[in-house]
């Protein structure tokens, strides 16, 4: 098979391959059968023949009379077809039929009355089938109780012309090769054109893809009632794969999308502050304070633009860990003074739990302070206004698992891979006032695959959220 | 015209109330839906300016929410969410125009005030009362060929009127369009300054536009009253 096998190709080539052997088997056992039958019908007249010929075999005082031999020479026309001959074995001498003339018989025999066949050529082109059988002449006179006297043995062979058997197997054979090869041809015939048309819904579903303008690429693929179930399996893995093809597009659409819109505020923001600075002539003092709001809202947008760089660089999979002894500990403690103006205003206190005792990691420090910043930000973010943020450390198994949890004022949804998706916010709030980007929680999940931590967040209850995050020990 | 914002990006909504007390108008600014929620039900507004990812409520409850109880007031969605579905969606839901961000300042001031125009039944930018003629988009007052030149309270004051000319305005209503809460005082504030538009209006033998109604308010009336 070359490079591109073709399905019609290979179901031609081992059909026609199977018919071809079919119909070799089917010669080959026709024409055995039809020969043997011929060959078993010239045995049993051979026998019966012998039989009686060999009766005829008789000694009388001790000479051996042909009878048969008399027989034939008095028929006319047994004496130009009978061939026959026997062999005293004791003298070596033999007498044949008229039918031989000069030729001889093939000297044969097996047990003493155990006929044996032979085919044979007589006189260098004549085939013949022939039965040699051993005997005793039988007394004429019954006189054998002559002490010592030995019975005389013959061998005799009696054998048949093979001709007329061999012109019928010859074009038996002929016939047979000519069948065989008819059929061989039709069934070919046959099977291409089923193949053939077994192979359009094939060629259907190609074209009916190969048709497909861009607008409809993601569309599945529908299929009538009658079309082959060898083919649905195909089509469905497919459309299921269409599926999978279509999320990622759109996840990355809604990314691209979303992205936009977290740049189209700000921008919005620079816009107006600009012009409304513009609308009139203004103190220096006044235009300073309007070009620090646009500074901030830069600012602002280099650490979104700064974050989606970084997200896009995590799921290149292009970041490159700069390994460090961490306290995780203290980490966790600058992250939550960090954010003292958020948990002032919403008037948040926290609760530690930090029981690890494998809490100096060796690790990316950067990643892991995003990390452990962004989850405690997140909680921060959506606590309910006075309650308490848990944030806890404790070993399990080799690893170390951190959680931090928050109180949140109504049940959010269960999905949770959506919390992980970017610019996903369950309460459909943008808070930007607060410098979210709508990431955070995406760049812990690229972080945690980074460093090889397992990150799960979902709500514990109706009024907890909880994000658990297992970091295996590293070798100090 | 009072017109209340709920918009929670700081820079934005600072810009906005800036521009829009600038020309005139009395503006409520929120940064949270829930509080957005509460002015809306409990001030009659001209026209509200309303993000819709806002904290709190967001946006398009508030404005299901306003639509349901059956509150009329021209609401502008201003959002950064531009694809067709959103902008469907926010119409359908009740609001009265979408205006996607980033947009300029003159765009939103356009657009309010083509909303309070139609709420008080006027198409034209210009708005006449008699030789009166108020011009909306340049803020400019002539009466025959005198222009009158008004401050920003004194415009604020008679474009509200001129919107509804020949009705009588109460000072309250007067008080609850046109003055910012935060300035303390009372309506009859009101009073002082209907007096100062009344004497920038009528000069010499000029009849008088701008009359009072004792105990029931004020009214601009091209006839004199009679």
């Amino acid at each position: 098979m070359g490079p591109n096998p073709s399905i019609l190709g290979r179901l031609l080539l081992g059909t026609g391959l199977s018919i071809l052997l079919m119909v070799l088997m089917g010669i080959v056992i026709v024409y055995f059968s039809i020969r043997n039958s011929f060959i078993e019908q010239i045995d049993v007249d051979l026998k019966s023949t012998a039989n009686l010929m060999v009766s005829e075999l008789e000694t009388q005082g001790g000479n051996v009379y042909h009878e048969w031999l008399l027989d034939i020479e008095d028929d006319p026309t047994r004496a130009l077809d009978d061939l026959a001959q026997a062999w005293d074995v004791r003298t070596g001498q033999s007498v044949k039929s008229p039918a031989l003339g000069p030729r001889e018989l093939p000297r044969f025999h097996g047990e003493l009355n155990q006929p044996v066949f032979l085919d044979a050529t007589i006189g260098g082109d004549q085939s013949v089938r022939a039965i040699g059988i051993l005997v005793n002449a039988v007394p004429k006179d019954r006189v054998i109780e002559v002490p010592d006297y030995e019975i005389p043995q013959f061998v005799f062979v009696l054998a048949a012309s093979t001709r007329q058997k061999d012109n019928a197997l010859r074009n038996l054979r002929q016939t047979l090769i000519l069948v065989g090869l008819g059929t061989f041809v039709l069934c070919g015939v046959a099977i291409f054109g089923v193949i053939n048309q077994s192979l359009v819904p094939l060629k259907d579903l190609s074209d009916r893809l190969d048709a497909r303008e861009d607008n409809q690429l993601g569309r599945p693929i529908v299929i009538s009632h009658n079309f082959p179930m060898e083919l649905r399996g195909l089509v469905e893995g497919y459309n299921h794969l269409l599926e999978r093809i279509e999320g990622v597009r759109k996840r990355e659409r809604d990314f691209s999308y979303h992205a936009a819109h977290e740049l189209r505020t700000p921008l919005s923001g620079i816009k107006m502050v600009t012009e409304l600075a513009l609308t009139r002539e203004r103190s220096s003092k006044d235009y300073q304070n309007r070009f620090q709001k646009v500074d901030t809202i830069a600012d602002g947008m280099k650490t979104t633009v700064s974050r989606l760089m970084q997200f896009a660089r995590l799921q290149g999979g292009n970041e490159v860990l700069v390994l460090d002894r961490i306290d995780l500990h203290e980490l966790l403690d600058t992250a939550w003074k960090e954010l003292s103006q958020k948990t002032k205003d919403h008037k948040l206190s926290a609760k530690w739990k930090l029981n690890s005792e494998h809490f100096i990691q060796e690790n990316d420090a950067e990643l892991l302070r995003i990390l452990v910043s962004n989850l405690i930000d997140n909680a921060a973010s959506y606590a309910e206004e006075g309650s308490a943020i848990k944030i806890g450390t404790f070993d399990e198994k080799k690893h170390l698992i951190l959680t931090i949890s928050n109180a949140i004022p109504e049940k959010l949804e269960e999905d949770r891979e959506r919390f992980f998706e970017p610019f996903y916010r369950a309460d459909k709030v943008r808070t930007h006032g607060e410098g979210h980007t709508g990431i955070g929680l995406s760049l812990c999940k690229e972080i945690a695959l980074t460093i090889g931590a397992i990150i799960n967040i979902a709500p514990t209850d109706e009024k907890t959220f909880e994000a658990q995050v297992s970091i295996p020990f590293s070798d100090l | 015209m009072r017109i209340l914002l709920i918009e929670d990006y700081t820079p934005l909504r600072e810009s906005i109330t800036e521009h829009l007390k600038d020309t005139g108008f009395a503006v409520d600014a929120t940064p949270d839906g829930n509080e957005g929620l509460k002015f809306a039900t409990s001030h009659k507004y001209d026209a509200i300016v309303l993000d819709l990812m806002v904290p709190g409520i967001d946006g398009l409850k508030i404005l299901t929410e306003l639509r349901k109880n059956g509150d009329e007031t021209p609401i502008i969605i201003t959002s950064a969410l531009d694809s067709m579905e959103n902008r469907v969606e926010g119409l359908n839901a009740g609001a009265d125009d979408y205006l996607i961000k980033p947009f300029g300042l003159p765009e939103l001031l356009a657009r309010i005030q083509a909303q309070t125009r139609k709420v008080y039944g006027k198409r034209k930018a210009t708005i006449e009362v008699g030789d009166l003629v108020v011009d909306l988009n340049s803020k400019r007052v002539t009466r025959g060929k005198r222009e009158i030149v008004l401050t920003k309270r004194e415009y604020g004051l008679l474009e509200y009127l001129t919107y509804r000319a020949g009705e009588i305005v109460s000072r309250q209503e007067i008080w609850e369009h046109v003055y910012q809460d935060a300035e303390g005082g009372s309506s009859n504030a009101v009073d002082v300054y209907v007096s100062y538009l009344r004497k920038k209006l009528n000069e010499g033998n000029e009849p008088n536009l701008l009359q009072t109604r004792r105990g029931q308010g004020y009214f601009l009336d091209p006839n004199d009253g009679t």
